[in-house]
């Protein structure tokens, strides 16, 4: 494996163009420093360096390569930042992962609650997807998630999983006026494989997507992580996206959904660990959201062909139900 | 020095609970394992694991402190990786990471005249991501082309890194009626202190920030994925958003934004390897972002 000082020791040459010069700055002798070097070089099966007797640079792949060593280097100076921090006691932490929607719709309000109760707490809050929830909530570094799952998904060794609220099955939404979305029934997935596709590369849309319409099987497409995401590209024309139903955004009244036949019906889940024990913040946004629940699921009917209609909003503005 | 195989290790006796089982998944023996974790106790002065009868459990400690070893675990794996994509690995797809205001009000309008020239078989693979993951991705090629804003002070040599826009100084949004909010000019950064922020989890930004305003300054602190998800939770009350660029970007609306005294100043650049980008929808992709650039640049 890589070690840190051979990095160091890459890192100077490199500063300094020379071997020698470098050996000088870090206190070590000459051949230890190139032999570091030459030992890295070994380690990878990659020639970083380009010796000649008028300096020393880095080759292209030395220079493509030297990002993801400072990177390594780095993480190690973060595990003794935050071990540091953790001897001396910090404030305490709450790690949160959300599907977008849920970090604008539902979380603001929790998270201002909570301020009124912790007046010192740190707030992690991540975009589903940017860290395993799963695996977090399994071994205690994610407190809470709220995830967008097929309703057939288990939740899983270790993991306590609340019904929120139905969205409905995955469709596909574009423009008003595209040939495809003249009628509201079910579109088979194999109709979709001449059109450009905008699709979501979240876990559970990605892989219920890639049973329905394998990805050999489709023309132009675009991969992005969230459905705002998808939404702007509909709207600047760049193909059909494949998502949930959207109330928020279908009542602009310029765009169409259409149900996808065979996609089982998603839900937002609450999920949170049923082995370690939550903190007081945790708990406390626990409980919020459970009451958000509550509320939120008499605001919505919840129609079988039309998918969610919002019957009440949840906060003031002139949008109409779709 | 913390070794990946230490984290291995400790990763395993939490998911299975157990020093025995840990073993067997590992193919180690079980005094191998707990070798490896006590010498990783030791190294960072903290017990990380609860050993009982009943099974092995993380400590608050060792709770708190594994996404960092994990990330450590993870770039001694891309160091692997990206050794093993340069000794014979190509690129074949298109793919652009950028920040948010970039995805949702940059980039659609530059793939839309992409797709008028490369009409089937591409697909563009669009993701967020920070100054420094795009630099690294840029840089290994697995990432084709980059759009960032960042400070003007933050660079990376390994990349080209090409100012198209400027994005305005580092500000502070919030309620229209924050104590902070309701005068004119710039805030001076400790008046921040023990008002309730929300911070972009970027580097530029956090480190901007350790250098106004101390840690023990702080009082309620979220740290969020981006400056769209910070302007959502200060709109809510939640306290001060700390951002690049300013709301005005991302249309969030009821927020007033005040620029912080003596922030940086942020650019929106474009990234590519050196010599630029070498894929055609790549070169095509990366002229209609300078284009759409120097007709926002030209309107002021």
């Amino acid at each position: 494996m890589v070690a840190l000082i051979q990095v160091q020791c890459l890192e100077e040459v490199v500063r300094t163009r020379s071997f020698r010069a470098a050996a000088s700055v870090l206190h070590m002798s000459q051949p230890a420093v190139s032999g570091h070097v030459a030992r890295l070089e070994r380690e990878l099966g990659l020639q970083l360096l380009q010796r000649s007797p008028t300096g020393s640079e880095l080759t292209v792949q030395g220079r493509r390569l030297i990002p993801h060593l400072r990177a390594f280097v780095e993480s190690e100076a973060a595990i003794l930042r935050a071990s540091e921090s953790l001897r001396t006691g910090g404030p305490q932490q709450l790690t949160v992962s959300s599907h977008r929607r849920g970090m604008v719709r539902i979380l603001p309000d929790a998270f201002a609650v909570l301020r009124e109760s912790f007046g010192s707490l740190v707030v992690h809050l991540h975009q589903d997807g940017a860290i395993d929830a799963r695996e977090g909530l399994r071994d205690g570094s994610c407190d809470i998630a709220l995830a967008i799952e097929p309703d057939d998904d288990e939740a899983g060794r270790g993991i306590d999983k609340t019904h929120m609220l139905s969205l409905g099955q995955l469709g596909v939404c574009g423009p008003v006026g595209h040939p495809l979305l003249n009628t509201g029934d079910p579109i088979a997935a194999d109709e979709l494989g001449a059109e450009s596709l905008i699709t979501l590369t979240t876990n559970s849309t990605a892989r219920v997507l890639g049973g329905l319409l394998p990805r050999g099987a489709r023309n132009f497409s675009c991969e992005v992580d969230d459905t705002e995401v998808a939404m702007a590209l509909v709207r600047a024309g760049l193909g059909l996206a494949v998502m949930l139903f959207h109330p928020y955004e279908l009542a602009t009244g310029s765009l169409r959904w259409r149900p996808m036949s065979g996609s089982p019906s998603f839900s937002i889940h609450l999920l949170s660990s049923s082995v370690t024990a939550l903190s007081p913040a945790g708990q406390a946004l626990h409980s919020y959201l459970m009451s958000w629940r509550s509320t939120v699921t008499s605001m919505y009917a919840i129609d079988p062909v039309r998918g969610v209609t919002r019957t009440r909003l949840a906060q003031p503005s002139n949008e109409q139900t779709a | 020095m913390t070794a990946p195989v230490q984290v291995q290790c400790l990763e395993a006796v939490v998911r299975m609970k157990s020093f025995r089982a840990a073993a067997a998944t590992l193919h180690m023996s079980q005094s191998a394992v707990s070798g490896h974790i006590s010498r990783l106790e030791r190294q960072l002065n903290l017990q990380l694991v609860d050993r009982s009868f009943s099974g092995a459990t993380l400590t608050r400690a060792g709770a708190s402190l594994l996404p960092h070893l994990r990330a450590f675990a993870e770039s001694a794996e891309s160091i692997s990786k990206s050794s093993e994509f340069l000794r014979d690995g190509e690129a074949h797809r298109l793919s652009v990471l950028t920040f948010r205001a970039g995805l949702t009000h940059i980039l659609p309008k530059a793939l839309a005249m992409l797709r008028e020239s490369f009409d089937s078989n591409l697909v563009v693979q669009l993701a967020q991501a920070h100054y420094e993951e795009i630099c690294t991705a840029v840089a290994d090629g697995s990432c084709d082309l980059g759009l960032t804003i960042t400070l003007e002070s933050e660079t990376c040599a390994e990349v080209d890194d090409r100012e198209i826009m400027r994005g305005g100084p580092l500000g502070a949004s919030g309620l229209p009626d924050h104590p902070l909010l309701r005068r004119d000019g710039p805030i001076d950064p400790s008046e921040l202190a023990h008002h309730a922020l929300i911070v972009p989890r970027s580097r530029g930004v956090l480190e901007a920030l350790d250098r106004m305003l101390p840690v023990g300054d702080r009082s309620f602190v979220c740290i969020v994925s981006d400056a769209d998800i910070a302007l959502n939770l200060a709109a809510a009350g939640v306290g001060l958003a700390v951002t690049i660029p300013d709301p005005r970007w991302l249309g969030t609306a009821g927020v007033s934004w005040r620029p912080l005294r003596g922030a940086p100043e942020t650019t929106v650049r474009l990234i590519t390897a050196h010599g630029g980008p070498t894929s055609a929808p790549a070169v095509a992709l990366a002229e209609y972002l300078e284009a759409l650039a120097r007709s926002r640049n030209g309107r002021g």
